[in-house]
């Protein structure tokens, strides 16, 4: 103890520096938009390079396994298409030189320009068990992704891209007290923010949903489009519970995630095409 | 510490505070474009706080003149950053400058105590540790460093010009 104190009177000028600086350090990342940026990216690029050797070590071990799953995958997929082809064979020989037909054609040219492209990723990197969980993929600026686009994979949401460096990007699960994604039940138009309240990974809930909406239990939520992040309809889960607290004016919604986040191995990024022209529209109407 | 030293470095504080965020902060604005007329002015009230006075002290008066300086720089943490590690160097270049009798304890490290070649040392090597520190924080990244040493130069300069216009002015003693 008594050395201790010592110590503490021969560095204490240091220690109190040391601890002053810390203090001012955190404040400047944390509230200085810039510098927040730069502290982002710079540890992004540093701990990516550290998961993506641990990832690929750990992937050699594993190859077995994931070729037996995309073996398996092809298989379903090739029985897919089998199916919709018998499918589609069928449907063009019912509606030949039909009107349907012909709204059909209509429609389909002028849905031709997709919105949204899509980025394969490597996950490099995912934690489930935090309160504010993040995942790393091997993808960054040099593979045009972007700050602020939705990730997703073969079976629903993911994230939200929160930063990249140049090769990879660090994402926002959406099981993140910040998460915010604006949802809304399959076929209605009711729609609500997609928030996690950080217990159970596979449960979620929706606020801001209004009381006069009419759903039931089991309805499938989806993505609603109405942000620049994620397409429309992309599964987010099934409904659990709903209830109206007492003098609320919104639901409470508790759903359960259909994705198992927890075993994530590959993602899609979605880079919005229009992602610039919507921002400089919401940028002009806020100012 | 008397109440004369007291009254006189709450003043000092005030004072500084306010011409840096009222004067010079506007000054730095107006000239937007070329962003090299930064003066930092308020590291004198660091250089003339008195040598008796506790260490935590110092530390703790460094870092509310930071945040202050802060508060209306909107850029929580920068200046109290530059304004810690100044605090921290402040006895090593006391030692460094210190005259052969030693200092006169009841005296702050001023202009009019220790005369005008001393305290052009003391303040420009002070200042210089400050603007280093501020100016690379401010930067944050290594990509423009030609142009964060070129501002860490104008803006020494510019502040030293600032701080020994005060001086003279005031002359403080207390």
């Amino acid at each position: 103890m008594r050395n201790l104190l010592q110590l503490f009177v021969r560095f204490g000028g240091l220690f109190m520096f040391l601890f002053l600086e810390v203090i001012c350090f955190t404040l400047i990342v944390n509230f200085n938009e810039r510098h927040n940026q730069i502290f982002l990216s710079s540890s992004n690029a540093v701990v990516g390079f550290v998961y993506e050797r641990y990832a690929n070590s750990r992937d050699y071990f594993k190859l077995d396994e994931q070729n037996a799953q995309l073996l398996q995958d092809n298989q379903q997929l090739l029985a897919n298409i089998e199916q919709l082809q018998k499918k589609l064979a069928r449907l063009e020989e019912l509606t030949r030189d039909s009107l349907p037909r012909r709204i059909a054609q209509r429609t389909e040219a002028g849905n031709d320009q997709d919105d949204f492209e899509f980025i394969g990723a490597k996950v490099i990197n995912n934690s489930i068990t935090a309160n504010n969980n993040l995942l790393t993929l091997d993808k960054g600026k040099a593979d045009s992704v972007v700050h602020h686009a939705g990730v997703i994979n073969g079976k629903g949401i993911v994230g939200v891209v929160r930063s990249v460096s140049n090769h990879y990007a660090s994402v926002m699960s959406v099981l993140h007290r910040e998460s915010r994604v604006s949802v809304s039940v399959k076929d209605k138009a009711y729609f609500g923010s997609l928030v996690w309240k950080g217990n159970d990974p596979k449960k979620m809930n929706i606020d801001a949903v209004p009381k006069h909406a009419e759903f039931a239990q089991g309805d499938t939520i989806v993505t609603s489009g109405y942000s620049y992040l994620f397409p429309a309809g992309i599964i987010v889960g099934t409904i659990d519970t709903f209830w109206v607290p007492p003098g609320d004016n919104f639901f409470e919604i508790e759903i359960s995630l259909v994705n198992d986040l927890s075993k994530l191995e590959h993602a899609y990024i979605c880079i919005n095409k229009n992602r610039d022209d919507l921002l400089t529209l919401e940028r002009e109407v806020n100012d | 510490m008397t109440s004369r030293t007291l009254f006189a470095n709450v003043f000092r504080f005030l004072f500084l505070v306010l011409i840096q965020v009222l004067v010079l902060r506007r000054l730095a604005l107006e000239w937007a474009g070329f962003p090299y007329v930064n003066a930092l002015v308020y590291p004198l009230f660091l250089m003339l706080l008195p040598i008796t006075l506790p260490r935590w002290g110092q530390f703790l008066l460094a870092f509310i003149l930071g945040i202050s300086v802060d508060l209306f720089y909107d850029s929580p943490g920068i200046h109290a950053s530059a304004a810690v590690f100044t605090i921290y160097l402040r006895p090593y270049i006391l030692r460094w400058l210190e005259p052969r009798g030693g200092y006169n304890l009841n005296h702050i490290p001023a202009k009019s105590w220790l005369g005008y070649g001393w305290f052009f040392r003391y303040s420009a090597s002070l200042l210089f540790f400050h603007c280093l520190f501020y100016f690379s924080v401010e930067a944050f990244n290594f990509a423009n460093i030609g142009g964060t040493l070129l501002r860490i130069l104008t803006g020494f300069f510019f502040s030293l010009i600032g701080i020994w216009i005060i001086v003279m002015i005031f002359n403080p003693k207390e």
